[in-house]
C-alpha cells in the first residue's frame, strides 16, 4: 500500500504541534537556540529536526497575509537522491512499498547527497555521518497508525491515507475553498511526490526551498549512468532514442 | 462559557475579540475551521496581527485599552440600523422594562457617584415597579424610560467618527466588522464571542465582557446553538477553580462569600437570596438557603446543626465591601501584614503586576511553602535579581507535587465539562498529589488544635475529614462524591421521595435548607450518582445533531451542554433554528427535548407555569441594563486604560474609571512602586502582555523542557517597521523595555502585523511582550514582563491592566 500526506495550508494556523510531536516520537535531542528576530526556531531543518513550519509575511495593511508552511521530507516517488545514492550503494536510500524513502547507515559514505534533492531536506551532524531525515513515520504507518504529526494537527492540516485519497482529496480542498482563495492550488509537484500541498495563495508567499528541475530524472542520468555500469546501456539507448 | 468549543462548529459568524485563539487555545481552531468550511465568517479584532489573523475574513486592528468604543459603536450600529432581533428583545431582555426616573448619565458619570469614597450609590439604577411588585413594561419599546431608550441615548455617542478617533481603527474596517456581525440578528442565524484576557485585563474588563454581552442579547445570541458569550480558558481546569471558589468573593458554586454585617445565618439568607414577585421568573437564587446549608453540611458534616447555624459562625467573613484580591494580598504583604504564605501551583513572583513590588513583597514573609512541580522564581526568590539573601528571613519550603497525569480527578474544562482523568504514571520521587498533600496538613493541623486549642479552633477541629477509601487512603472518588451531595439521614423529601442516609442526592433539585443533605458544590450535584461518575462517561455519539455529545462525561449544571437554552426557543417552545434545535417542547408529553433544558418548566407562553428564560437574574430577563450588579455603571462606558497615550477621553472629561481602586505612591519612580505615567514623553509607547502557542502563563511547566525552549528561546518585543526605524532596531536587536516600575531584556521582532495608530491626528505606537519568561531559567531567557505591568484592577474583579500600560524601548548594546 502506497500512503501519502496531505498538507493543506488553508488549515495550518503555524501553531507547530507538528514540529513537537515530531520530536517527541523520533526522540530527536533539542537544538539550543536563539531569538533571531522571528518567532520561527530552529533556524532550519537539521540531523535533530525533521520538519519546521517556516513563517513568511508579505504585504501590507489590510493586503498583509501571513502564512505557514511545514517542510519535512517529501518521500518522492521516483527519488532523486535514491537516484544519487544507488550510484554508491544501492541499499543505503530505500524507496518502501509504503512510500516512505528511508535513510540507512550506510548513506554515511555519500557525499553531498543533498544537492540531489529538491527541497534541500538530507541533513548529517557531521561529514561522515549518516544523513537523517523524516521516516514518514514509517514504523507507526506500517502498524496502523497516522505519522505523529498527523495524529497531533488539531486542525485537519495535515492528513495522511493512501496516495490514491490523499490526491483526490487534495483536488476537492481546492475546490472547496477556491471561492475565498483564487488562487488555491495542488502543489504542482503532487505527482512526484508522497507529501503534497494544497496551497491557499501562489507559491511565491510561501517560505519554500524549492528546485522543481531536480525531478526531471535526464539530470541525473549522466551521473547516475557513470556510477552504475548497469545502467549506461540503457543509458545510451534513451540518449540513442533523444537523438533520433 | 455559556456554550463549549464543539459549539463554535454552529457559527455563522466567529468574533474573535481580546483573544488570539489559533495561538493560545489551538485547539479551539478545528471548531473554527469546521464553521469556516460550513461557510461561517472569522472576524479577528486585535492590536495585532496574529496567527488567528491569519485566517480571519475580516482583520480589524484596534489601540489596546478601546474595546468598549468600538463595541459601543456597534451597538449604536445596530441600533440606528434596526438590526436588533425584535421578538428576543422584547420577551427574554429587559429592554422594554422602565427604569428609576432618577437615573441619570452625565459627562462619564452615573448618577449617585461619591468622588471621595470613588464609589457609586446605585439606588437609581433600579427597575420601575407596579403595585404588585412586578416590573412595568412598555413592550413598544417607546417610553424614555425604558431600558430600550435608555441603552439608546447612552450609546449615540459612539458614532463612527468618534470611534474612529479614540481606537484607531480604520472607518472602512469598523463597518465592515459591524455588518457582518449584526447580520446574525435574524432567526436562524447565529454568532458568537470568543474572549480571553484581552477582553478582561483592562480596568474595564468586566465592562468589555458586558458590552459584548449586550450585543449578543440584542441579536438573539445567547442561548442558541452556535451564538453565547464564551471565555477561552487558558488553563486546564481554571473553570474548576472557580466553580469551587477559589476566588476571594465567592464560596463553591458562586455562592456568596459571608461578611461581618451577616453574623448569622438568617443575615446570610436575607442579605443574598434575591426576590422577585414576577410568577414568571424562576429566580433560581431563591434556592440560596438549600445550596448554603448543604455546603456547611459538606464543611462541618454531623457538626453542623440546626441550633448551631450549621456551622455557619464558623466561616471567615469578610469586612462589608472589603476587598480581598491578588493585588491586594500583595499590596498587604509588602506593608509586612502577613508572616506565612502558600504559593500553591503558582508563581506570583512572575505572574502578578509589579512583580518587583511582589517579589519585595516575599521578603517580609517569616515563611513561605512552595508547592509546583518544578522550582520557580517564587520559591526561589531569595537568591533572583536585587536580592541579598544574606538579609532575607523568609523560610521557604518546596513541596514537590504530582502532575495532572500523575494522579486521578476531575478537571472542568473551558466548556463546562467535567471529565475524570485517571493517573498514568507514578508522580516522580516524594511528589504527592495537591489533594494528598492538602489531606495530611489539614490533619496535622486539626490535631495541633485538638491538642494545643487556640483562639477559635472550631473552624477546624469542627472539619467532616471523611475522605477516605476503605484501605485508609485519601481518595479523590470520596471527595467527588461529597461536591455531588448525599443525604444526612433517612426519610422522606416534600415530594414524597425517599431517601436513605449516606445515599447519593439525585441532583440539586433535591438539596434541602434543613441539614437533611450535604453538597459540596451545588452546581456539580448530579455529578456522581450511587452507581456510577457521570463525569467517567466515554460514549462518543452524538444523538443531538448539533455536537452536544450528552453521554460524553458530564456538564455542570445537571448536564446542561448549552445554558440559557430557554432563549433558543419562541415563547411557545418552538426552536428559532429548525436546522439547530437545542432544545424543543414536547405539548402532548410536557417535556423538553435534546439538551437538558435551562429548567424544566414549560413555555413562556403556558399560563401556568410559563417561565422566562434567564433564570440566574431574578426578573428573568437578560440584562441591557446591568442594574446594579456592576460597580462601575449599568451601561459600559469608556474610560482610558490607568496609563495611556491620550490627555483627554473623548468621550467625557472622565479619563480613567472613576471606581478603580487606586494603589499610587508619590515621588519619583523607581523598582516596583506604584507609579504610574500618562502622556509622558519618557513612556511613550502602549505595551501589552500576552502569550504564545509555546509556552504556558509564566512559563513554569514549559522553560525547563528544552523542546519548547528551543521553540521559543528568549522573550521578545514585537514592534512595527515604523517605530523600528524610529528607534534605530532591527529584528535581533536587543531590546530594553522600561515602563516606571521595572524593565526588561527582550529580542526585537520587526514586523508589518504590528502598525502604529492615529489617535486623534497623532500617531501612537504599540508594542508587545509575553509574559512567559523569568530570571531562573533559561540563563538568557529574560525576566518577567509583569516587571513592566501596573498594580491596578478592573473596578469589579481587580484583574491587573495588563494589556494596556506605558513604556519605552531602546537598543540595547
Amino acid at each position: 500500500m502506497s500512503f501519502a500526506k496531505l498538507i493543506d495550508t488553508s488549515r495550518c494556523i503555524g501553531c507547530r504541534g507538528c514540529q513537537a510531536a515530531c520530536k517527541n516520537w523520533n526522540r530527536l535531542p533539542y537544538e539550543k537556540t536563539k531569538n533571531r528576530g522571528t518567532l520561527q526556531n530552529p533556524p532550519d531543518m537539521s540531523a535533530s529536526t525533521y520538519t519546521i513550519i517556516r513563517y513568511k509575511e508579505s504585504g501590507e495593511g489590510n493586503n498583509l497575509l501571513w502564512t505557514f508552511l511545514k517542510d519535512q521530507c517529501r518521500h518522492c516517488v521516483d527519488a532523486p537522491c535514491k537516484i544519487m545514492a544507488d550510484g554508491y550503494d544501492a541499499t543505503a536510500v530505500e524507496k518502501t512499498e509504503s512510500g516512505a524513502v528511508l535513510y540507512t547507515d550506510k548513506t554515511a559514505k555519500i557525499e553531498d547527497l543533498e544537492f540531489s534533492c529538491p527541497y534541500n531536506v538530507p541533513r548529517r551532524a557531521k561529514a561522515g555521518d549518516p544523513y537523517v531525515k523524516c521516516t514518514l513515520c514509517f514504523d507507526r504507518i506500517t502498524n496502523n497508525l497516522k505519522p505523529a504529526c498527523v495524529t497531533t494537527c488539531p486542525t485537519g492540516a495535515l492528513e495522511f491515507g493512501t496516495r490514491e485519497d490523499m490526491l483526490k482529496l487534495a483536488n476537492d480542498r481546492v475546490a472547496e475553498i477556491k471561492s475565498r482563495y483564487p488562487d488555491a492550488h495542488v502543489m504542482q509537484d503532487a505527482k512526484d511526490v508522497s507529501v503534497f500541498y494544497v496551497l491557499h495563495y501562489k507559491d511565491a508567499l510561501f517560505s519554500m526551498e524549492a528546485d522543481l528541475s531536480k525531478h526531471d530524472k535526464s539530470r541525473y542520468a549522466s551521473r547516475r549512468d557513470l556510477l552504475n555500469p548497469k545502467r549506461i546501456a540503457s543509458g545510451l539507448s534513451g540518449l540513442s532514442k533523444l537523438l533520433g | 462559557m455559556t456554550n463549549h468549543w464543539i459549539d463554535f462548529q454552529n457559527s455563522d459568524v466567529i468574533l474573535a475579540m481580546g483573544s488570539n485563539p489559533a495561538e493560545n487555545h489551538p485547539i479551539s481552531f478545528k471548531w473554527i475551521t469546521k464553521a469556516i468550511e460550513k461557510g461561517g465568517i472569522l472576524i479577528n479584532v486585535d492590536p495585532r496581527f496574529t496567527r488567528t489573523s491569519s485566517k480571519a475574513h475580516i482583520y480589524a486592528r484596534l489601540r489596546s485599552g478601546t474595546d468598549i468604543p468600538f463595541l459601543g459603536g456597534m451597538i449604536k450600529y445596530i441600533l440606528d440600523n434596526d438590526l436588533i432581533y425584535k421578538d428576543y428583545v422584547v420577551n427574554y431582555t429587559n429592554a422594554s422594562l422602565l427604569i428609576n426616573k432618577d437615573f441619570k448619565f452625565n459627562d462619564g458619570l452615573f448618577s449617585g457617584y461619591n468622588p471621595e469614597t470613588r464609589k457609586y450609590d446605585k439606588a437609581t439604577w433600579a427597575y420601575q415597579y407596579d403595585e404588585a411588585g412586578i416590573p412595568i413594561k412598555d413592550p413598544t419599546l417607546q417610553n424614555p424610560n425604558c431600558v430600550y431608550q435608555l441603552l439608546k441615548k447612552h450609546y449615540s455617542r459612539y458614532d463612527l467618527d468618534l470611534v474612529t478617533r479614540v481606537t484607531g481603527t480604520p472607518k472602512e474596517d469598523l463597518l465592515k466588522v459591524y455588518k457582518a456581525y449584526a447580520s446574525t440578528g435574524v432567526p436562524g442565524k447565529s454568532a458568537t464571542i470568543l474572549y480571553a484576557m484581552g477582553f478582561t485585563q483592562h480596568t474595564v474588563g468586566t465592562q468589555n465582557i458586558r458590552a459584548m454581552s449586550m450585543i449578543q442579547l440584542l441579536l438573539g445570541n445567547i442561548g442558541i446553538a452556535g451564538g453565547g458569550v464564551n471565555a477561552l480558558r487558558g488553563e486546564a481546569n481554571v473553570q474548576g477553580s472557580t466553580d469551587f471558589g477559589l476566588l476571594f468573593h465567592i464560596l463553591p458554586g458562586y455562592l456568596k462569600q459571608p461578611v461581618a454585617s451577616a453574623p448569622t445565618l438568617a443575615d446570610y439568607n436575607k442579605k443574598f437570596t434575591p426576590a422577585t414577585k414576577d410568577p414568571k421568573s424562576l429566580n433560581w437564587w431563591s434556592n440560596t438557603p438549600k445550596y448554603i446549608v448543604s455546603l456547611l453540611k459538606a464543611f462541618y458534616g454531623d457538626n453542623a446543626t440546626k441550633e448551631n447555624d450549621f456551622g455557619y459562625s464558623w466561616m471567615p467573613k469578610l469586612d462589608d465591601g472589603q476587598n480581598a484580591s491578588w493585588l491586594m494580598i500583595f499590596d498587604e504583604m509588602s506593608k509586612g501584614k502577613f508572616s506565612g504564605f502558600f504559593a500553591w501551583g503558582q508563581n506570583p513572583a512572575c505572574s502578578g503586576a509589579n512583580s518587583n513590588k511582589t517579589r519585595r513583597a516575599l521578603t517580609t514573609l517569616d515563611w513561605m511553602v512552595n508547592v509546583n512541580l518544578f522550582d520557580n522564581e517564587t520559591g526561589s526568590f531569595w537568591k533572583g535579581p536585587g536580592m541579598d539573601p544574606a538579609k532575607i528571613k523568609t523560610e521557604v519550603f518546596m513541596l514537590p507535587c504530582a502532575s495532572s497525569v500523575e494522579k486521578e480527578g476531575s478537571l472542568a474544562n473551558s466548556g463546562r465539562w467535567v471529565q475524570w482523568r485517571y493517573k498514568a504514571v507514578n508522580p516522580p520521587g516524594e511528589a504527592l498529589p495537591d489533594g494528598d498533600i492538602i489531606s495530611e496538613l489539614c490533619l496535622k493541623v486539626k490535631k495541633l488544635y485538638e491538642t494545643e486549642g487556640g483562639k477559635f479552633p472550631e473552624p477546624i477541629t469542627k472539619l467532616w475529614w471523611n475522605y477516605f477509601d476503605e484501605k485508609g487512603h485519601f481518595s479523590v472518588r470520596e471527595i467527588a462524591k461529597e461536591i455531588n451531595g448525599k443525604w444526612m439521614l433517612d426519610g422522606k423529601a416534600a415530594d414524597g421521595t425517599e431517601f436513605k442516609k449516606g445515599k447519593q442526592v439525585l441532583n440539586f433539585t433535591k438539596l434541602m435548607d434543613d441539614g437533611s443533605t450535604c453538597c459540596g458544590s451545588w452546581v456539580y450535584s448530579g455529578s456522581v450518582s450511587d452507581t456510577e461518575f457521570l463525569t467517567m462517561r466515554r460514549d462518543n455519539v452524538d444523538k443531538s445533531g448539533i455536537g452536544l455529545f450528552s453521554n460524553w462525561s458530564w456538564s455542570w449544571p445537571i448536564n446542561r451542554r448549552i445554558i440559557y437554552n430557554r432563549a433558543s426557543v419562541d415563547p411557545n417552545g418552538v426552536p428559532t433554528n429548525p436546522n439547530r434545535v437545542v432544545i424543543k417542547w414536547d405539548a402532548e408529553n410536557k417535556k423538553w427535548l435534546n439538551d437538558v433544558a435551562d429548567n424544566a418548566a414549560p413555555p413562556l407562553t403556558d399560563e401556568k407555569g410559563g417561565k422566562l428564560p434567564f433564570i440566574m437574574n431574578a426578573e428573568g430577563y437578560g440584562r441591557l441594563f446591568g442594574g446594579g450588579s456592576l460597580n462601575d455603571g449599568p451601561f459600559p462606558e469608556h474610560y482610558e486604560p490607568l496609563e495611556c497615550p491620550v490627555e483627554k477621553n473623548l468621550f467625557s472629561s472622565q479619563r480613567i474609571n472613576p471606581t478603580i481602586k487606586m494603589f499610587s505612591e508619590v515621588g519619583e519612580s523607581s523598582e516596583g512602586k506604584d507609579v504610574y505615567m500618562t502622556c509622558n514623553p519618557k513612556y511613550p509607547f502602549i505595551c501589552a502582555t500576552y502569550r504564545v502557542s509555546e509556552h504556558w502563563q509564566t512559563g513554569v511547566m514549559t522553560r525547563w523542557n528544552k523542546q519548547l525552549i528551543e521553540l521559543q528561546p528568549q522573550n521578545i518585543c514585537e514592534l512595527s517597521p515604523e517605530l523600528a526605524a524610529l528607534k534605530g532596531i532591527k529584528s535581533g536587536d536587543k531590546v530594553v523595555i522600561k515602563s516606571p516600575r521595572g524593565q526588561i531584556d527582550t529580542i526585537a521582532i520587526v514586523t508589518s502585523r504590528l502598525k502604529p495608530f492615529i489617535i486623534d491626528g497623532k500617531t501612537v505606537h504599540q508594542v508587545g511582550t509575553t509574559w512567559h519568561f523569568g530570571w531562573l531559567t533559561p540563563s538568557d531567557g529574560g525576566d518577567s514582563s509583569n516587571l513592566l505591568t501596573p498594580t491596578v484592577g478592573d473596578a469589579n474583579t481587580m484583574i491587573p491592566e495588563s494589556k494596556a500600560f506605558m513604556v519605552n524601548i531602546e537598543r540595547k548594546g
